[in-house]
């Protein structure tokens, strides 16, 4: 059964479509990375796989729990990295994170383990007990991955999280989301930058004016834009929004890996 | 001027988004009118009422009626210079220099000195909604005179040109210092200088009423009213506005007009100059970080965050739940800002205040469950009011973090509760600082101070949580910790401040009556047949089941809507 299980997605803001009819399904210890360009509904999306926008119409499962119908089961499975990482100023990041490990009611060995664990791979341990209305813009996206990861989500969801980070962070990052996808978790990941999803990603999906234009593996991207096999992500993803527009018959919907 | 309209164009254009769009905005935008209008015609019945006192009271003393009510004016004028000269340092410095708009405004061509004017304007604007009902002493004055229509304009003009210069200056201040010294070290004194200055207020004025009570003779107080020569500081700019409306009632006082405008103008055009030259500086020097040095992690510190200590057994700890989480971080986050300690200072000085003088003008009378009534209602009443700020803005204070903590597994339920219980620290704090003082001055009137505290408790629960619902239903989440201007000419934050104000004290009222059910109870017929002990335990029952019903409506409605004011958070957030 699939971890994340999305039917027949709809969210309308007034006379504007936002997402039209997405459909998605993410097996567990796999890493999909949702692409499009900028406005393409892939925040929304997220946010409505996440339980934070209510569809227009459609159904979202994680691990078989509806969203709606079971908000705090279904939320205390997934992690969350938004776009934008607002904070408590007043707080310092380990007094932010206990508060995290407190709400997924995490137990006091684990709690520690972890936290510890995760300032130390993120360079923060220094900087732990400093109020966080101080930290870097980086500092600040670090602690919200942490929180995320913290109590080992099923799901992880994360919206642009290299934003900010620098190139030892990022490769922090890269370096957890494949240790939760080898325990067993579903990490779904929006980005720009086509290089990460190339090189990590076991699917991609593709979605642009609010509809998917792609679901699969790179090597079946490239197939289907019958594209040269030297061809990267890049040229491929830019061949398929340019060449495509949404609404026809010819999306690739069916293409599962 | 073309930067100037530009920039202040793209500014309104942002404050009529934030009412909300259409309809609901245009509604919202009515209702904050009517209640602000409701409450300016409110404050000058009132005044009337008080001028009409005043003129029964003095009918054999003519020659002292001018000199009282033009002190009057000149003590409210005072009263305002306060009000509005300790909010603007926060609120133009939040405007001025807080934005994060105004970094790129002042990455583009634009004129610095035309986005700090434009800046300068709608932060004056903010004001508004203050300036309307605070205008009403000076239109009461002018009912009670017989003044014609050219009274309200000149004395109009002049006001609000005495409030330009009010911000103006407060703004010179800033920008003065700003180009010194660091923004963030800058923002910390100046949020201790405002509370300063307001607790100071507060203080001097009780203190000046529990004085001026002591002669309890209303001819004596006006007689000292009248004694004193207020309007003789002509070099005071709040004196000016007085003697305006003082000459404008004879069909003068263009002179006293005209200065304050001329001032105002030359102050703003002074300042406007002046941001010219410092403007960018002072904006970059805001942008810096203050960062301490790193310190060892002391295990005490580890244990305050909820880390396990050396010695604790691993396991679920009771209060590691949701619940417990909302309520120890908003209390934690509350401590480490000066908003909560003022608000408890100001409300510990205004129930002691009160509570005496209540207590003074009760002296010699045989204590009757009217008083006790009325002094619960006081305590309990302070206590509310205090909260108000703290449980009202209970969810908009969370700002963009909202959204994430939409995302986590936190119950609706779970989330309205913690929220309600956090707030209680401050309201109960002051009550109880109420009660120890009743339990001073006048021993035995309320009954032992450890039946009087759980009373306070239940009383403050529904009040707290029907501020807290109305947080879910007009939120602000451009609120700041609890200073932040844009949303102070917020319609919906209008509404929610009188409902909240107005609904807690009427909550409180009715709460503290049926709890003395016990002793009034004979005045009723069908509840004649109880016995004294029968009506004090209905008394208790009702008192319980009303705060019951009134907590558990407001958990009620408030809680699904949590549901959904997670895309509204984010969105707000997203657009500043």
């Amino acid at each position: 059964m699939p971890v994340i299980e999305a039917t027949d997605l709809h969210k309308s803001y007034g006379s504007l479509k936002a997402v039209n009819g997405v459909s998605l399904a993410v097996e567990t210890g796999e890493l999909f990375c949702f692409l499009g360009p900028n406005g393409a509904g892939k925040t929304t999306t997220i946010k409505m796989l996440i339980g934070l926008v209510k569809p227009s119409s459609g159904h979202v499962r994680i691990d078989g729990v509806d969203v709606w119908d079971k908000p705090t089961a279904a939320k205390s499975l997934l992690g969350y990295v938004p776009d934008a990482a607002h904070l408590y100023d007043q707080l310092t990041a380990r007094e932010f994170l206990g508060f995290v490990a407190d709400v997924f009611r995490l137990d006091r060995r684990e709690r520690h383990q972890h936290i510890e664990s995760l300032l130390e791979r993120f360079a923060l341990s220094e900087d732990a007990d400093q109020l966080m209305g101080g930290f870097s813009r980086g500092m600040r996206q670090k602690v919200v991955i942490s929180a995320a990861l913290l109590h080992r989500p099923k799901v992880l969801f994360l919206d642009e999280p290299t934003v900010g980070l620098d190139p030892r962070s990022a490769r922090t990052l890269k370096d957890l989301l494949r240790e939760s996808c080898d325990r067993g978790a579903a990490v779904f990941m929006s980005t720009h930058i086509l290089e990460v999803a190339e090189t990590m990603a076991d699917r991609i999906g593709i979605i642009q004016k609010g509809r998917m234009m792609f679901q699969g593996s790179v090597a079946q991207l490239r197939e289907y834009q019958h594209g040269p096999e030297a061809a990267s992500l890049e040229e491929l993803f830019l061949l398929l929004t340019e060449q495509r527009q949404p609404g026809g018959q010819d999306q690739a919907s069916g293409l599962r890996g | 001027m073309r930067d100037y309209l530009l920039v202040l164009r793209a500014q309104l254009g942002t404050s009529r988004r934030t009412l909300g769009r259409g309809l609901r905005g245009a509604r919202l935008l009515l209702l904050g009118l009517i209640l602000a209008g409701g409450f300016a015609a409110f404050a000058t019945r009132g005044v009337l009422s008080m001028f009409g006192g005043i003129r029964q009271a003095l009918v054999e003393y003519p020659q002292l009626l001018p000199a009282v009510e033009q002190n009057l004016l000149t003590m409210w004028s005072l009263f305002v210079v306060a009000i509005v000269f300790s909010n603007a340092l926060h609120t133009t410095f939040a405007s001025l220099y807080g934005s994060e708009e105004t970094g790129y405004l002042l990455s583009t061509p634009l004129n610095p000195q035309a986005v700090f004017a434009a800046r300068l304007t709608s932060s004056i604007g903010g004001y508004v909604l203050f300036a309307v009902p605070a205008f009403a002493p000076f239109v009461a004055y002018g009912i009670v005179n017989a003044a014609g229509p050219g009274y309200y304009m000149t004395v109009g003009i002049t006001y609000l040109a005495f409030f330009t210069f009010l911000v103006a200056v407060a703004s010179l201040f800033i920008t003065a210092v700003m180009a010194f010294v660091p923004g963030v070290r800058l923002k910390q004194w100046l949020l201790v200088l405002g509370l300063a200055i307001g607790l100071g207020m507060v203080f001097g004025s009780q203190l000046v009423a529990t004085g001026i009570g002591g002669g309890n003779k209303l001819l004596a107080l006006l007689e000292r009213i009248g004694g004193y020569n207020l309007t003789g500081f002509t070099v005071l700019p709040h004196v000016w506005l007085v003697r305006t409306a003082q000459s404008a009632v004879g069909g003068a006082g263009y002179g006293w007009a005209l200065l304050t405008a001329g001032l105002s103008a030359a102050t703003f055009a002074l300042l406007v100059l002046f941001a010219g030259r410092v403007y960018t500086i002072g904006w970059a020097a805001g942008q810096e970080e203050q960062r301490r040095r790193p310190r060892p992690v002391s295990s005490r510190r580890r244990g305050l965050s909820g880390i396990d200590a050396a010695g604790i057994p691993p396991g679920r700890s009771p209060f590691a739940t949701p619940f417990w989480a909302i309520a120890r971080k908003d209390l934690l986050t509350g401590l480490r800002t000066p908003l909560m300690w003022y608000l408890v200072l100001v409300g510990a000085v205004v129930v002691t205040f009160q509570v005496i003088n209540l207590m003074r003008s009760t002296a010699g009378q045989p204590p009757s469950s009217g008083t006790a009534i009325i002094l619960l209602s006081f305590v309990s009443g302070g206590a509310s009011f205090s909260g108000f700020v703290y449980a009202g803005s209970a969810f908009s204070r969370e700002g963009g973090n909202f959204s994430l903590l939409s995302s986590w597994p936190v119950s609706t339920a779970a989330l309205f509760a913690g929220k309600v219980a956090a707030t209680l620290p401050v309201s109960v704090t002051v009550g109880i600082v109420g009660l120890v003082i009743v339990g001073h001055v006048a021993p035995g009137i309320l009954g032992p101070f450890w039946r009087n505290l759980p009373v306070l408790v239940s009383t403050l629960v529904p009040a707290l949580s029907l501020m807290a619902l109305l947080d879910t239903l007009f939120p602000d989440f451009s609120f700041e910790r609890g200073f932040q201007p844009g949303s102070r000419g917020s319609a919906s934050t209008v509404v929610k401040t009188l409902v909240s104000l107005y609904s807690g004290i009427g909550i409180v009222v009715v709460l503290t009556i049926a709890f003395y059910f016990g002793s009034y109870y004979s005045r009723f017929k069908w509840a004649s047949g109880l016995s004294a002990a029968q009506a004090r335990m209905a008394g208790y029952a009702l008192h319980l089941v009303a705060a019951t019903v009134l907590t558990a409506a407001s958990f009620l409605l408030g809680a699904p809507r949590l549901r959904t004011l997670g895309q509204q958070a984010r969105q707000t957030a997203d657009r500043r």
